[in-house]
């Protein structure tokens, strides 16, 4: 076949090329090793609150029957701890969190005559998260299904009546979810809808920030590939002045592409949301999540996300030789974008320790897919901190950019390729 | 008669980040209003020497200044004076002609000319008449490179850096161009620092040539003097009596 030179000279191109290897192997391999800690480290979380055995809860009885009895020596046998409370808590989701309960759950007054007349006995479970991620979510939906679990004994006890009615035989226990987070309650189902929310939506920054990378990283290598850098490297301009006009032109184009995102976006939220039965329309439940001050805070840190994203790349794209190489570096600000945004949105983040916090923080790129994270919560110190930390970081890698501008580095490149070549060669000259 | 020194070169290394030692303790002056050649073979560090000098690239060692203001200390005073065509020079392929010109224009007005003044001269150097409304992606080589003389002589430089100007470009075309080199240095007193690796041609063009060869200067002066003392027909003549003479 005359087609296996041409294939074997495609594959050589690339692998000649150290830049594509680093960008294009070694680093998501790095990266995905690394999400898939995170990742297991997320589930395990998500496990471990959701079995019953690690569950502690109170239960408040306005029933005071055999069945509500019944009920909690149920839930007695099956969690770690079940204690009863004699009056229900001003904000039992509230006070489950405070009290280090995984939620309080109340039988309310006739549970045990609906039971007897064959309809479904009402229970509220009170829960709260933290934040949203997984984990928190699996305890929402756990604790939910660990009280809904005790219809299946009601069933075989009550199934002989004769008057049942469809309902009682579908779910004989009907649990009611009310969950606070942020001040607000919010029912499961709701919950549920936020956190597949979370997780289409940590993509927004991620497409943003990819678009400005990718713009950003090339810039540098269209020159060289056709040949124009080393003439706008000779005129008569300041060698900065070339940094901020490239710059602006990217991050100006990712500003149009994340409009063109939130549009698009928006649109999706809508029609997925419709499907959710969430009651409500996810963007509706969004309006309520966001403040005015959390979606100032979303927007800041995706602005300044933006621009460390596209000065980072610019750096790294400046040592690409051409466009496709300067492609496989700006490959390493995606990988880090996803990784960031997957394991955020898997990760408790409030349950880590402080310093493990300030290294999330203090990721590069972190900071819009934390403030989004914790926006649905209430903001709190860390996006700040976060966002501080992206500005340090943005400063320093325009010091970089500005130093690596007025080198020759442009035009030679570091030759680090032909240092390591050539020590090997020494070396093996050496042997022989 | 006291000339004014354009370009001093004193002990010029250059070691490239891989390492290869590309010029070798360089020294050569060009005067005010000089046309000076560089010739050598291909890989003799022709381009480094002119990369140096046009503020691309620093010295490894040695001196380099440019009517007095030294490259390393003050290179953005240096770009001032200076126009640099490099051996691959590219135009931004979907801009017009004119748009290009008008674009480089932009970054040398100053004074009294105005970057239409420039840009409209540049057009005319260009000799690209109609041509220059398309887009330069559709140009063929010989146009390209007009095209980048014509930006880099038009703002008048105190220096002109033309790294292999009629590289690659036929008879009529690199006659065509020396003429325009020829006429701009008579016309506005423009130094001109020149390569190339065709020896013919700077036996016509310049009034002096340094003769390099692995990054060292094997000779330097006139063509006439140097055929002369080697008692060559032509630069290439001269050039492989030289090297036989150094032993390499
Ligand atoms: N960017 C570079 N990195 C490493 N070596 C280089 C680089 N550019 C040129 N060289 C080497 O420097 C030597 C001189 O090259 P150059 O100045 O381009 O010669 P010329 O222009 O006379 O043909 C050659 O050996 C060449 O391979
Ligand atoms: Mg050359």
């Amino acid at each position: 076949m005359m087609i296996w030179p041409l294939v074997k000279k495609e594959i050589l191109d690339l692998l000649r090329d150290p830049r594509i290897i680093l960008g294009m192997i070694i680093l998501p391999l790095v990266m995905f090793g690394v999400l898939g800690e995170v990742m297991s480290y997320g589930t395990q979380q998500a496990i471990y609150v959701a079995q019953p055995t690690n569950m502690r809860i109170a239960v408040i009885d306005e029933d005071h029957t055999n069945a509500s009895e019944d009920l909690i020596s149920y839930l007695k046998s099956i969690t770690r701890e079940t204690v009863i409370l004699r009056n229900i808590p001003n904000d039992p989701g509230s006070f489950a969190e405070d009290n280090g309960y995984t939620g309080v759950v109340v039988i309310p007054p006739g549970f045990d005559y609906n039971l007897s007349k064959g309809l479904p006995g009402r229970v509220i479970v009170y829960t709260y998260m933290e934040e949203v991620s997984i984990a928190e979510a699996s305890r929402v939906t756990s604790l939910v299904g660990l009280v809904s679990g005790y219809g299946g004994i009601v069933k075989s006890k009550f199934a002989s009546h004769v008057n049942v009615s469809t309902d009682f035989l579908n779910s004989p226990v009907w649990v009611t979810g009310i969950v606070s987070m942020g001040g607000k309650h919010y029912s499961s189902a709701q919950v549920n809808a936020l956190t597949g929310l979370l997780f289409s939506i940590v993509f927004a920054p991620l497409i943003v920030v990819g678009y400005a990378s990718q713009i950003a990283a090339t810039t540098m290598g269209v020159e060289k590939e056709e040949h124009t850098l080393e003439v706008l490297l000779s005129l008569p301009l300041n060698r900065q002045s070339i940094v901020v006009a490239k710059l602006s032109g990217s991050i100006v184009i990712s500003i149009l592409a994340t409009l063109g995102l939130s549009g698009g976006l928006y649109l999706y939220i809508d029609s997925v949301g419709g499907l959710s039965g969430a009651g409500g329309m996810p963007l509706d439940l969004m309006r309520n999540v966001l403040t005015p001050y959390s979606l100032a805070t979303i927007t800041i840190a995706l602005i300044i996300g933006v621009i460390l994203a596209t000065s980072l790349s610019m750096l790294l794209g400046i040592f690409g030789k051409d466009v496709r190489s300067s492609q496989s570096m700006a490959g390493i600000i995606w990988t880090l974008v996803f990784v960031v945004g997957y394991g955020l949105a898997m990760i408790q983040f409030s349950t880590l320790s402080n310093s493990m916090k300030y290294v999330i923080a203090a990721t590069p790129l972190a900071a819009p897919v934390l403030a989004l994270k914790l926006s649905m919560t209430g903001i709190n110190e860390y996006v700040w901190i976060s966002i501080l930390f992206h500005i340090v970081e943005t400063v320093l890698v325009l010091y970089a950019l500005s130093k690596v501008i007025s080198s020759e580095i442009l035009i030679t490149g570091l030759g680090l390729w032909d240092r390591v070549k050539r020590v090997r060669k020494i070396r093996s000259r050496r042997v022989r | 008669m006291n000339k004014e020194t354009a370009v001093k070169v004193n002990g010029l290394h250059k070691i490239y980040p891989s390492g290869v030692h590309a010029v070798e303790g360089l020294s050569f002056n060009i005067d005010k209003g000089e046309i000076y050649a560089l010739i050598g073979p291909n890989g003799a560090g022709k381009t480094t020497t002119l990369r140096i000098i046009a503020t691309l690239i620093k010295p490894s060692n040695g001196k380099v200044n440019i009517f007095g203001v030294d490259v390393l200390d003050n290179p953005n005073e240096v770009r001032k004076m200076i126009s640099y065509l490099p051996e691959e020079a590219g135009a931004y392929r979907n801009l017009k002609g004119i748009e290009y010109l008008k674009f480089m224009a932009g970054f040398y007005s100053r004074g009294s000319r105005s970057p239409e003044d420039i840009a409209g001269e540049a057009a005319e150097i260009s000799g690209l008449g109609e041509r220059l409304l398309d887009k330069i992606k559709t140009y063929s080589k010989g146009m390209k490179r007009r095209l980048q003389i014509a930006r880099t002589l038009a703002p008048h430089p105190m220096l002109a850096i033309l790294d292999e100007p009629t590289s690659g470009l036929d008879v009529m075309a690199s006659m065509e161009i020396r003429d325009t080199i020829k006429k701009y240095r008579e016309k506005y007193g423009i130094t001109i620092l020149l390569s190339s690796h065709n020896m013919l041609e700077v036996e016509y063009l310049s009034d002096r040539v340094g003769i390099i060869f692995k990054g060292k200067l094997l000779a330097e002066g006139a063509p006439s003097d140097i055929l002369e003392r080697t008692g060559a027909h032509n630069l290439e003549e001269a050039f492989r009596f030289l090297i036989r003479e150094v032993g390499a």
